[in-house]
């Protein structure tokens, strides 16, 4: 391409709208700009004023994706203010439905939006003829994803079970003993999948970036941990405004971030990919080697392949979760909490990365002070970063390849731009 | 969980309850979920799971969807629509899961053979969306229509006038 401009606006098969802006003169580029158009949202602004006991509530509607995460996030950050440590029993049930929610999550993003790029369909409609089989094997995964999050949290999304320090209602050991057979035929589903992904192209790309996740010495970190660096380091999670610095570009209502060391940073699947791989489950491990997925993976395109691995570490980590659930029983649980004035920070891994939720609590345990900072906001200057490296990569191809490359790129990091409204518009005729 | 009886009718709410009327959906089901009910008939907040929603629409015999809805009709007006007599802006595009999740999902279903049998849309256009916990008066105002008119068809076959 020699002159001209790529001009992508409301990208579609991501969360929400997002435009990709390219110029491009004389064969040589000029400017490029991911813009992120909708309106801010004022989250932090509607929880003040709300009892510590409702935050999870109110903001596991943030996202209709990573309700589950926004959910356990927030409880987290509550249960700390308040100097509360959930008993074992809350903990292994909060990291069972967060897998769920993974397993959930990446496969709508594997399946449905990011599989059509690589299959060369526009959308996961016309699979439905060509690869029927695969499709079927998605939903399978999806539906029992589904259940497994309505079975725990007693709903397929925005969990309504899970409150401060406990449960409201727990499953039954009958209920967990078929879910584990259920989640041990869903390994077989996700191995299909495993080798769909085997066979498809990977555009080859790499740039060196940071990746941020969490790490936990005993585990692949999804629910707790410290803010772990491909650059080297941990930072506690309570110091997280040291390691992620939030700031706005005039062009883009969405926050981004930048880490103490570097202009920009990634974060979600690859990132803890990139930061955990030892601590994958065995199967995990093999996946990612049939997959050629190897730490530290600079390649952005492989953030979905890594969500493929991760979708078998989280079925394969659930059996052990489960056998431990079974293994010491289930019981009711004194849920009660003292509330008092307190600051808390609480980090989860959401499906599309490192999320923080941070509340300072008055003494009648209301929300003075809330931050929350999402994962897809800290990748959208890696995105962009990303971009004015491709570019002039791929600057000699036709201008539709470079426009496919750059949706490709984006979609990639699986982003949740607004995952808020979804306002039918309906056409008389 | 596998041997739960799958209920042939499902009422869905859609909607972001942190967005004004959006919420609309959600607050209407809630509302049905406390009275009783035909049997045969689930009630679900489907929130804004947009694709997700599929596995929970495959299959059913009936479907009747409760939304906010942009129609370009006065603030708070509460219209029944049947599936397709109208169509949903959006469900020839390539799929997003943001806006109009429902045609898509009923899109992907149509395609799997998998799509209800009869569709039921009760829409609101809304009279204040924006980040706010709450419906405005106008919306509030409706709940109660919204459930007696989801009662009253659940009480008719599919595909009879109400």
């Amino acid at each position: 391409m020699k002159d001209g401009k790529i001009q992508v606006h409301y990208l579609t098969r991501v969360e929400g709208h997002g435009n990709i802006h390219v110029e491009i003169a004389g064969g040589e580029l000029r400017s490029f700009r991911w813009e992120i158009p909708e309106a801010p949202r004022f989250f932090e602004a509607m929880v003040r004023g709300q009892s510590y006991a409702d935050v999870a509530h109110i903001t596991s509607r943030i996202c209709g994706i990573c309700s589950i995460g926004h959910t356990l996030c927030a409880l987290q950050a509550v249960e700390n203010a308040l100097g509360v440590r959930p008993s074992e029993q809350t903990l292994l049930l909060r990291k069972l439905i967060l897998h769920g929610e993974t397993v959930q999550s990446h496969i709508l993003h594997a399946g449905y939006l990011a599989a059509p790029d690589f299959l060369g369909a526009p959308s996961v409609v016309p699979l439905v003829e060509s690869h029927r089989e695969v499709v079927l094997t998605i939903i399978r995964l999806h539906r029992l994803a589904n259940e497994w999050c309505d079975l725990i949290g007693g709903r397929t999304t925005h969990p309504i079970n899970a409150v401060v320090n406990g449960w409201t209602s727990l499953p039954t050991e009958e209920q967990l003993s078929a879910l584990r057979k259920r989640i041990e035929a869903g390994l077989a589903d996700a191995w299909a999948i495993v080798e769909v992904f085997r066979t498809l192209s990977i555009p080859d790309f790499r740039r060196d970036t940071e990746y941020l996740a969490l790490k936990h010495p005993d585990e692949y970190a999804f629910y707790e941990g410290d803010i772990a660096s491909t650059d080297g380091g941990t930072t506690p999670v309570p110091d997280y405004r040291k390691k992620v610095i939030e700031f706005v570009v005039p062009y883009s209502t969405s926050k981004r971030a930048r880490s103490d060391r570097r202009p920009s940073y990634a974060v979600g699947a690859l990132a803890r990919f990139n930061n955990n791989y030892e601590q994958l489950s065995p199967q995990a491990k093999k996946a990612a080697e049939a997959l050629s997925l190897r730490p530290v993976c600079t390649n952005p395109f492989m953030n979905t392949v890594a969500q493929v691995v991760e979708v078998v570490h989280a079925l394969e980590d659930s059996l052990h979760l489960i056998d431990l659930l079974l293994a010491r029983g289930l019981c009711r649980e004194d849920r009660t909490v003292e509330v008092r004035a307190g600051h808390g920070v609480g980090a989860v891994e959401v499906p599309r990365g490192l999320l923080f939720h941070e509340y300072t609590l008055d003494e009648r345990g209301l929300v003075v002070e809330a931050n929350m900072v999402i994962p897809t906001g800290q990748n959208h200057q890696n995105i962009e970063d990303d971009m004015g490296a491709l570019i002039p990569q791929v600057i000699e191809r036709p201008q539709e390849e470079i426009r496919l490359l750059l949706e490709m790129l984006v979609r990639a990091y699986d982003p949740c731009i607004s995952c808020s409204t979804h306002l039918l518009e309906v056409e008389f005729h | 969980m596998e041997n739960v009886e799958r209920r042939p009718i499902l009422v869905l709410g859609l909607g972001n309850p942190l967005y004004g009327d959006d919420g609309f959906g959600p607050v209407v089901v809630e509302a049905l979920s406390r009275l009783e009910l035909p049997a045969g008939v689930e009630v679900l907040d489907g929130g804004t799971a947009g694709l997700g929603l599929l596995p929970a629409i495959a299959g059913r015999e009936r479907l009747l969807v409760v939304d906010a809805a942009e129609m370009g009709r006065p603030p708070g007006t509460l219209v029944h629509l049947r599936w397709p007599e109208v169509s949903l802006a959006g469900a020839a595009l390539p799929l997003s899961l943001h806006q109009a999740g429902l045609a898509e999902v009923l899109a992907l279903a149509e395609r799997l053979g998998w799509a209800p049998k009869a569709v039921d849309v009760f829409a609101l256009q809304p009279a204040f969306l924006g980040w706010q916990r709450g419906l405005s008066r106008p919306a509030q105002e409706k709940v109660a229509e919204a459930v007696a008119a989801i009662l009253a068809a659940l009480r008719v076959p599919a595909g009879c006038e109400v």
